[in-house]
């Protein structure tokens, strides 16, 4: 009874120092485009011109013209990625020659993946006569 | 204190062995499987909707949605869409030697809110679809 128990602790034991020992994780960073910060945005005033709305936030990704008024558009994406997986039979593959073993733990695979792609965004809006009418913003942490 | 220590001393390698017996059952129950998850965007304001009306200005519309996700011109009216969208994937992956097994799920949900300006930059229309259950 003894035996077996310990023999079961055992299995166990390298199963998961297997599973542990072996495998992948992925992270992944990266951020397109630009938007100005809060701190930036909280400059603009309503009625302000063209001229002061780039001067404080730079050049916009995109311009839309209405025949009420214009829109600028800034944008910057963030994308985040985490992947982690696990992969036991890479360890078996050292230490089996016959690959009889590799073949058994090969589907004992686990890959978990998490993906978020959020966006800074800013539109300010202009009236006919090109001065700021609306700013609409969001940021990445904003929340809804 | 003799007798507690002999009563666990008996009972400590079971449970070790139960434990360890469940943790191998659970490890090989997950065997070939892929779980993912992309959010794209965030989470809309399902109530906004009824804030929206038509004839709405384009600048309340943007004080009370913040910016749209796209802005796309149609002929002269701007069309505002907000989207939030999740993509959930599974896969289950087997094989032995040559022979292989694979089942694979992916859901694709999205929540959509669209806004639809006349020439004039005022609200003629709109709709939303929620499918995701996230956005409230």
């Amino acid at each position: 009874m003894r035996r077996r128990t310990d023999t079961a602790i055992l299995l166990s034991g390298l199963l998961c120092f297997c599973l542990f020992a072996s495998g992948c994780v992925s992270l992944a960073r990266s951020e397109i485009g630009s938007a100005p910060e809060a701190a930036s945005v909280a400059q603009l005033r309503k009625g302000a011109s063209f001229q002061e709305v780039v001067e404080i936030c730079g050049v916009p990704m995109e311009t839309i013209e209405q025949r009420e008024g214009r829109l600028l558009i800034y944008r910057e994406r963030h994308y985040r990625f985490r992947r982690f997986g696990f992969d036991p039979g890479l360890v078996a593959g050292f230490v089996d020659i016959t690959g009889l073993l590799r073949a058994a733990v090969a589907n004992l695979k686990l890959v978990l993946e998490w993906g978020r792609v959020e966006e800074r965004r800013l539109v300010v809006l202009f009236d006919r006569d090109d001065r700021v009418a609306a700013v609409a913003y969001r940021d990445v942490e904003d929340e809804g | 204190m003799r007798g507690l220590k002999a009563r666990w001393g008996a009972r400590l390698p079971r449970i070790a062995a139960r434990r360890a017996i469940f943790l191998t059952l659970v490890l090989s129950c997950s065997a070939g499987c892929t779980f993912g998850r992309l959010q794209i965007g965030h989470p809309l304001d399902a109530g906004a909707e009824s804030d929206l009306y038509s004839g709405q200005p384009q600048v309340e519309v943007l004080e009370r949605l913040g910016p749209p996700d796209r802005v796309t011109m149609i002929w002269d009216e701007a069309v505002f869409e907000y989207f939030y969208r999740e993509d959930l994937d599974r896969e289950l992956d087997v094989s032995f030697f040559q022979a292989s097994f694979d089942y694979e799920q992916i859901w694709l949900r999205a929540d959509r809110l669209v806004v639809r300006f006349d020439a004039s930059g005022q609200v003629r229309d709109f709709g939303i679809n929620l499918q995701t259950g996230v956005s409230d």
